[in-house]
């Protein structure tokens, strides 16, 4: 049974992954331009793992409360929201067919929801 | 005559650089993917291992507040931490290789994954529609794979 909070959990567990792998891309940047150095490097690095094992213990929680494959329905939206936060904050360009996968993975997920 | 004589020229000069393209392509591109498909594999053991954990009752408990943190006490859990550890190293070797949405759009093989193990270890119904969705996940993943340049 799917509750008004145990769906909180979920919207605030899949914000807080989104956020953490894109503080994670940012301090590792990419191979033909690296962005942070030294200490601020690793400040971005330590943020990212922070929001992830917020991400994991709210994941554990929610794995009480639902089977693993209905659980993991609710991540359909996940690379939408990651694309979108990549364009804005990582300046990433993001062809149609890149949109067009996300979108085809997103229904998909969401096809797992349903049944 | 001469014409097709410069063709012909053109032709063998662009070719060794055509081929350079495809193998620098196939090098470059092609093992972080798989650095990401074997991160997804291990993020798959991990969950089943972290399920079979959370689904035990817990070792130790603790108060109310803190009371989630009672999961951890468990061998199957802190077996499933490891390798979720595992699974998040070849994730941050990828990470620099490939643009963010690339590689989280490819991480999404986990949700082809998950359900599979689900039913084959902890005996999780996956019913036909359920497949279907899992087929579109499949069809992105692949779409993806190949919209990188």
């Amino acid at each position: 049974m799917i509750t008004l909070s145990s769906l909180a959990i979920v919207i605030l567990s899949q914000l807080a992954l989104a956020a953490s792998e894109v503080c994670l891309k940012y301090a590792s940047g990419s191979d033909h331009k690296p962005t942070a150095t030294g200490p601020v490097r690793a400040a971005w690095y330590a943020i990212g793992i922070t929001l992830m094992a917020a991400w994991f213990f709210l994941w554990l929680h929610l794995m009480r409360l639902f089977e693993l494959n209905r659980l993991f329905a609710f991540e359909g939206a996940s690379p939408l929201l990651l694309a979108c936060a990549c364009s804005l904050f990582l300046s990433e360009r993001i062809t149609a067919r890149a949109w067009f996968a996300s979108f085809l993975i997103a229904i998909g997920i969401t096809l797992v929801a349903m049944f | 005559m001469a014409k097709t004589g410069d063709n012909l020229t053109d032709i063998l000069e662009r070719k060794p650089a055509a081929l350079k393209r495809r193998s620098r392509f196939t090098a470059v591109q092609w093992f972080p993917i798989g650095l990401i498909l074997t991160n997804t594999v291990l993020a798959t053991f991990a969950e089943v291992l972290l399920k079979v954990g959370a689904i035990q009752p817990p070792t130790i408990s603790l108060p109310a507040p803190i009371s989630f943190i009672s999961a951890m006490f468990n061998g199957w859990v802190i077996l499933g931490v490891v390798v979720y550890i595992a699974s998040l190293s070849l994730w941050l070797a990828a990470l620099p290789k490939l643009p963010l949405h690339v590689a989280y759009g490819l991480s999404s093989c986990v949700h082809l994954l998950v359900p599979l193990a689900s039913w084959l270890v902890l005996h999780e119904r996956i019913p036909v529609g359920r497949m279907v969705g899992m087929l579109f996940i499949l069809g992105g993943i692949v779409l993806l794979a190949f919209s990188h340049e």
